[in-house]
C-alpha cells in the first residue's frame, strides 16, 4: 500500500468516525475531510469536481423545491384529515392508513419531509382522540424508511445506486415495489397489533374528527393546482426519464424550475429550505470516496471480497443485504452506500458476475436498515426530537424493541425475494 | 427550525379550523437587549404582512413603539429611546416611575377582566372616567415647556 493509499484510507476512516460518533456535525465533518485531501494534494480539483454525483444532487436540490412549494398548499394536511374522516375517526383503521400514506408519500418525497409533514397532523388528531400520538408516529416513522425504499427518489441511497449505477425510476419500481408492498402490508399489521390495545377511544370523542373541516386545510387552491399539475409532471418524467434519455436530475430540477416560475414565491424564500448542509454532506463524501477508488483502494476491497466469497453472486448478495441493513441501523446509510456503490462496480469488473441483483441487496438493506434503531435513519432522529420537544419522549430502547424486530422480520421477507427473483 | 415549523403547522391548522384565516410570512423576529445599570431594557421587532417592521418595546414594561417603513428608523427609534432611560435611570426616580407604569398597566388588565367577566354598572364607569381624565389632566399639566429636558425628539401624546 502506497502512501496516498493510506493517507486516502486514513481520512475515510477518521471522517467515517466523526460521522458516526457525531462529535461535530457530519456536514462539517465531511467537508473537512475532502478538503484535507485537496490541501495535501492526495486530489486536485479537478478531480474532485469529477467526483460529484450531480445527478443525486440535482434530484435532492430540486425535489427539496418542489416539496417546499407543495407544503404551502396545506395538501398534505388535507389528505390526513380525509383519511381520518374516511375511517370515521376510528384509530385503528387511523394507524394502518396514516402507515401506508407515509409510506406512500415517502416514496415520492424524502422521509425527513414527509414525517415532519405527518407529525402536526398526527398530534392533532391524537389530542382530539385523547390518546397518545406514540403509536401511530411510531408506525409512520417505520412506514417512511419502507416506502422510501420503492423508488429511485424516495431515499438517498436509491438516488445514489440509481445514478452510479445507471439505474432508472422504472427499473426501481418494477423490481422494488412488489417486496416493498409486502414488507410494508405486514410491518402495519403488526403494528397495529402491537398497539391495539392503546387504540381504545370513546365513540364520542370520534366524532371530533367527523368534525374537522378538510377544506380549511387548503390555504390557496391555485397554488395547489399548479403544484399538483407539475408534481404530475414530474413523476410522470421519472417514469419517462431513461426512454426519454433524461438524468432523473434535469426531470427534478425542471419541475422545480417550471413551480419556481408560475408559483409567484420568492426564490429566496424556497431556496431558505433547501437543506443545503445535506447538500454539502453529499459532495464532501463524493470526493472522500471518489478519492479511495481514485488511488486504488476500491479495487483492492473488492479483490478482497471476491476473494472471501468465492465469487458466489447468492452469497455475495445475501451478505451485502445482511451487512447493509445491520450497519445501516446503527451508522449513517449514506457514507455506507456511498463506499459500497464503487465496491460493488469493481466487483462487477474484475469478476464479470451480474452485479444488477447486489444493487436491489443493497437499496434493500441500506433503506430498510435504517429501521432498526433510533439512529438509524434520519427520520428516525428528526421525529424523536419533535416528540421530546411535544412532551412525547421515544428512547433508544423503545425505539429498538419495535423497530429491530421488524427490521429483521423486513430483512427475511427481502432475502426470500431477492433469492427467488433476482440471486439466480 | 424543524421543529418550529411542526409547532407553527399544528397551531395553524388548530386556528384554521376554528375558522380563523392564518398567514405566515417567512420572516425575522429580532429581539434587542440593553443593560442599563442594572436595568434590562429590551425591543422585539418582526417584518409585518406589509413589509414593515413592528417594533414592540418588551422590558422594562411592554409598549408598541410603531410600524416603521424602514429598519434604520427601528434603530434610531430604538438609539433615542435607551437614551432617554439612560436620563431617567439617572434621574433616580425611575424606581417609582416603574412602579406607577406598573400599577396603571395592571389597572388596566383589573379594568378589562371586570369587563369581560363581570356585570358592571354603566355608572361606575363614568366615575372611572372622570378620575382617568382627572390623572391625565395632572399629566398634562406637569409637562410644562420650561420643565422639558430631552429635546431630540417631540413627545407622541403631550
Amino acid at each position: 500500500m502506497n502512501m496516498m493509499q493510506l493517507i486516502s484510507i486514513g481520512v475515510f476512516v477518521a471522517t467515517f468516525i466523526i460521522i458516526v460518533t457525531e462529535k461535530i456535525n457530519r456536514t462539517v465533518a465531511a467537508m473537512v475531510g475532502a478538503m484535507i485531501l485537496l490541501v495535501v494534494k492526495i486530489i486536485d480539483q479537478g478531480e474532485a469536481t469529477r467526483f460529484i454525483d450531480y445527478t443525486t444532487v440535482g434530484v435532492l436540490v430540486g425535489m427539496m423545491i418542489i416539496v417546499s412549494i407543495i407544503k404551502r398548499t396545506g395538501l398534505f394536511q388535507y389528505l390526513a384529515i380525509k383519511a381520518a374522516k374516511m375511517v370515521k375517526g376510528d384509530p385503528m383503521k387511523i394507524i394502518v392508513l396514516f402507515g401506508i400514506m407515509t409510506a406512500v408519500l415517502s416514496a415520492f418525497l424524502d422521509n425527513v419531509t414527509t414525517i415532519l409533514l405527518m407529525i402536526p397532523v398526527t398530534l392533532v388528531i391524537a389530542k382530539l382522540l385523547k390518546i397518545s400520538p406514540i403509536p401511530f408516529i411510531m408506525s409512520e416513522v417505520l412506514a417512511s424508511n419502507i416506502g422510501g425504499t420503492a423508488t429511485l427518489i424516495g431515499d438517498p441511497p436509491n438516488i445514489m445506486i440509481g445514478s452510479e449505477a445507471g439505474i432508472g425510476f422504472l427499473d426501481f419500481v418494477l423490481n422494488l415495489s412488489p417486496v416493498i408492498i409486502v414488507i410494508l402490508i405486514v410491518s402495519v399489521y403488526i403494528i397495529r397489533n402491537i398497539y391495539k390495545n392503546d387504540l381504545h377511544v370513546d365513540e364520542k370523542l370520534k366524532e371530533h374528527i367527523m368534525k374537522l373541516d378538510e377544506n380549511t386545510a387548503i390555504v390557496d387552491k391555485k397554488l395547489l393546482i399548479k403544484s399538483l399539475s407539475v408534481l404530475g409532471l414530474v413523476i410522470l418524467g421519472f417514469f419517462l426519464h431513461e426512454h426519454l434519455e433524461y438524468e432523473s436530475s434535469t426531470v427534478a430540477l425542471a419541475g422545480a424550475t417550471i413551480l419556481l416560475l408560475f408559483s409567484g414565491i420568492e426564490i429566496d424564500e424556497l431556496l431558505v429550505e433547501v437543506e443545503w448542509p445535506t447538500i454539502f454532506f453529499f459532495i464532501s463524501l463524493f470526493i472522500i470516496v471518489g478519492t479511495l477508488e481514485e488511488v486504488g483502494v476500491i479495487s483492492m476491497l473488492a479483490k478482497l471480497v471476491i476473494e472471501l466469497t468465492k465469487g458466489n453472486l447468492v452469497i455475495t448478495g445475501v451478505v451485502i443485504l445482511w451487512s447493509s441493513a445491520i450497519l445501516s441501523a446503527f451508522l449513517d446509510n449514506i457514507p455506507f452506500v456511498a463506499t459500497m456503490i464503487p465496491l460493488i462496480k469493481g466487483l462487477g469488473a474484475i469478476s464479470g458476475m451480474n452485479i444488477m441483483p447486489l444493487w436491489w441487496a443493497l437499496s434493500l438493506g441500506a433503506c430498510l436498515g435504517g429501521n432498526g434503531t433510533l439512529i438509524g435513519a434520519s427520520a428516525n432522529v428528526v421525529t424523536a426530537g419533535v416528540m421530546e420537544k411535544e412532551g412525547y419522549k421515544i428512547t433508544f430502547k423503545d425505539f429498538i424493541k419495535l423497530g429491530f424486530p421488524l427490521m429483521l422480520i423486513s430483512i427475511a421477507i427481502s432475502t426470500v425475494y431477492l433469492l427467488i427473483f433476482q440471486l439466480r | 427550525m424543524k421543529d418550529i415549523n411542526v409547532k407553527e403547522t399544528m397551531h395553524e391548522m388548530l386556528l384554521r379550523q376554528m375558522g380563523a384565516k392564518v398567514i405566515c410570512y417567512v420572516g425575522k423576529q429580532c429581539y434587542v437587549k440593553f443593560n442599563i445599570e442594572g436595568y434590562e431594557i429590551s425591543y422585539a421587532y418582526n417584518i409585518n404582512s406589509k413589509e414593515k417592521y413592528f417594533l414592540q418595546r418588551v422590558k422594562p414594561y411592554p409598549m408598541v413603539a410603531g410600524v416603521f417603513e424602514d429598519l434604520k428608523d427601528v434603530v434610531t427609534l430604538i438609539e433615542i429611546d435607551v437614551e432617554q432611560f439612560r436620563n431617567v435611570i439617572s434621574s433616580g426616580k425611575f424606581e417609582k416611575f416603574l412602579e406607577l407604569n406598573k400599577k396603571i398597566l395592571d389597572t388596566a388588565r383589573n379594568l378589562e377582566d371586570l369587563f369581560l367577566y363581570y356585570k358592571v354598572d354603566e355608572k361606575m364607569f363614568d366615575e372611572i372616567m372622570k378620575e382617568i381624565d382627572d390623572v391625565r389632566e395632572k399629566i398634562m399639566n406637569s409637562a410644562a415647556p420650561e420643565k422639558r429636558v430631552y429635546f431630540k425628539k417631540d413627545p407622541e401624546t403631550l
